[in-house]
């Protein structure tokens, strides 16, 4: 029996909720992971940690932290280190219109990219083909556009980070 | 700022080739500035692909290039079809 399964049992609503997040979840461990199977048990320890129960705010966000806390402490142990602590976490705490605010003062051209990518799902090649552009560019027009967002939800986080 | 450390974004993405993951991979548990920097990429995708329905009623990329194609009569379609080979899919 799966991870999911077993909160579905236990905690439907819960169940449920997690079930809606598991693709995109595991479409992220794979860029982490080395491989198939390593993402998949990631996305399984993702989902035991949850089976706690999710926070309030951006379940989406959350998980996906939770997913980069679960890559490093399985990179850890597979260098012999034990387990970390977790960190504070601010991120979900951030509000969709927040973020949309943040989004709409991005130059256009920062935004055009960051929506290609974040939302569209083109990988580097595919928008440097789109919009004519250098591979390299695309990648540092993105590290831009993150670092930007950052920036101006940086009082959000303070506020999700209390 | 160690070498590894720049490819943060990279490897977020999954466009760091097998060899380059991996190293990443190792450095990862002994850099806290790359883990915090890859929980906020990770949260800024959780955010934008939860506020996806919004972006996408007026999205940005509304302002790319598009090619457009003209109206024609089906004739003139299957004139050219017939002249032009067939794309091939997948």
């Amino acid at each position: 029996m799966g991870e999911l399964s077993r909160i579905a049992v236990a905690r439907p609503a819960l169940g449920h909720e997690l079930a809606r997040h598991r693709p995109e979840l595991l479409r992220q461990a794979r860029c982490l992971a080395g491989n198939a199977a390593e993402a998949h048990d990631l996305v399984e320890e993702v989902l035991d940690r949850a089976a706690g129960g999710v926070p309030d705010g951006n379940v989406r966000a959350w998980l996906y932290m939770l997913l980069v806390r679960c890559c490093r402490d399985h990179c850890r142990r597979q260098s012999g280190r034990g387990e970390a602590s977790a960190e504070s976490v601010g991120w979900p705490q951030v509000t969709e219109t927040e973020f949309a605010s943040a989004l709409g003062r991005l130059s256009p051209s920062l935004r055009q990219i960051f929506e290609l990518h974040e939302v569209y799902h083109l990988r580097y090649d595919d928008i440097a083909a789109r919009l004519d552009l250098p591979v390299n560019a695309v990648a540092v027009k993105l590290r831009q556009a993150r670092e930007k967002l950052q920036r101006m939800l940086s009082r959000a986080l303070a506020r999700g980070g209390r | 700022m160690r070498s590894r450390c720049r490819d943060v974004h990279a490897y977020a993405d999954g466009e760091l080739a097998g060899d380059a993951a991996a190293s990443f991979r190792e450095h990862l548990p002994e850099c806290s500035r790359c883990l915090a920097q890859l929980e906020a990429i990770f949260a800024l995708k959780g955010l934008a692909e939860t506020s996806a329905a919004a972006i996408t009623e007026a999205p940005i990329t509304a302002q790319l290039p598009r090619v457009t194609r003209r109206w024609r009569p089906r004739w003139w379609l299957g004139l050219v079809g017939a002249r032009a080979p067939k794309p091939r899919l997948g």
